[in-house]
């Protein structure tokens, strides 16, 4: 199951969410040498950058290597962290950098499918390659461009705002205002532009 | 003109009597329930990943504190910049900095024959006499004037051209900055 942490606002439709008090906490703890709240903030959100990443490289060794790494730079620049701010908003730019500095110096990658260990598939893994078929993501993947994929995903999948959407993706609001239209419009109509 | 109130009740009076607004919203938002659904389909993230993520920060460093400027690293800046101010004024008075000539021909360097130093702090005289006057600061403007001064020779002694020395054929040619005095 997909994990989501607790949002202030719940699912978000226009403006930013409020950040959460005790992350502000958390950060300000670990900033003053307390180990624990660091493993509080790693618990609370690996799931979603590694889930992130995982959209972004669809290969589940580099998006834990991503992952460690998304955690490993918070972690030596956390003073830089505006207490503002989502935490979860603030790491998944951070993956996001740090994807596309992979992508940079990967000029290519293959994808690892999530069973390539075994030879026979299981009964398991079948059910859920069928259900992997029928998820509307898979097909996003397929039809979309990866810009609009990728803000689809934060928009909807991490349920960010607008405004947080642009912030993490590097994008003006109107942008993601648009390339979440055109990826509608996509998924609607069945579109097919591979 | 309408005004944002407006354009939605307008907006919203139209979907409520548009079929083909009402299906377009009703898809959109099935949509976006269905994206949010799926989403949370996809998998976990690998078993012990937290430890693993954990362990490597382990292996590094503190994080980072916000940096303090050192005092020593202000002092050094200050002085640097006063030594920069100093030497902008002197430059944007001063007449003497030799300038190449068109006159005189073949990039023939020519000196002007006021002295270095007088003409920006003979400019500045009557306003540091009148503050001296005053009893409480004469110590202070005192002091800052002399620093002043010593700044500036010491820019000029260093990094001026020395006075043109004179070759055999009559014409000037710029002396050694290294060698000025």
């Amino acid at each position: 199951m997909f994990p989501s942490a607790p949002r202030a606002n719940g699912p978000s439709t226009g403006g930013p969410t409020a950040p959460s008090c005790d992350e502000a906490k958390l950060v300000q703890a670990t900033l003053a040498g307390d180990r624990q709240s660091f493993t509080a903030i790693v618990q609370s959100h690996s799931r979603r950058v590694y889930n992130f990443l995982y959209q972004l490289t669809r290969h589940c060794q580099d998006a834990e290597d991503l992952t460690q790494q998304t955690f490993i730079k918070a972690y030596h620049h956390l003073a830089r962290f505006d207490l503002q701010r989502p935490l979860i908003n603030w790491l998944l730019t951070i993956a996001r950098n740090a994807a596309l500095n992979h992508f940079r110096s990967a000029r290519k990658w293959t994808e690892i499918p999530l069973d390539a260990a075994g030879s026979e598939p299981s009964p398991a893994s079948t059910a859920e390659s069928r259900d992997r078929a029928a998820n509307l993501w898979d097909r996003a993947r397929a039809v979309l461009s990866p810009r609009e994929f990728e803000v689809l995903w934060l928009r909807f999948a991490e349920d960010l705002s607008t405004e947080e959407t642009a912030q993490v993706a590097g994008l003006t609001q109107t942008h993601v205002k648009v390339l979440v239209y055109r990826a509608r419009q996509a998924l609607l109509k069945g579109e097919d532009r591979i | 003109m309408l005004g944002k109130a407006d354009e939605n009740a307008l907006g919203s009076r139209h979907v409520a009597s548009c079929a083909d607004c009402q299906r377009f919203f009703a898809a959109a938002t099935g949509l976006e329930a269905a994206l949010r659904r799926d989403a949370r389909q996809n998998p976990f993230a690998p078993a012990g990943l937290d430890e693993r993520i954990l362990r490597e920060i382990d292996r590094s460093a503190q994080p980072v504190r916000p940096r303090h400027v050192r005092p020593a690293m202000l002092a050094i800046a200050g002085a640097a910049a006063a030594a920069a101010v100093a030497f902008g004024l002197w430059q944007k008075t001063n007449s003497s900095v030799p300038e190449e000539n068109g006159a005189a021909g073949h990039g023939a360097v020519v000196v002007r024959d006021e002295p270095t130093t007088s003409q920006p702090w003979t400019a500045l005289k009557p306003s540091v006499d009148a503050l001296m006057r005053q009893d409480p600061l004469r110590t202070e403007v005192d002091s800052v004037y002399a620093d002043a001064r010593s700044a500036v020779h010491f820019l000029a002694l260093n990094f001026l051209p020395a006075p043109a020395v004179p070759s055999h054929d009559g014409k000037t040619s710029p002396g050694n900055p290294a060698a000025g005095g």
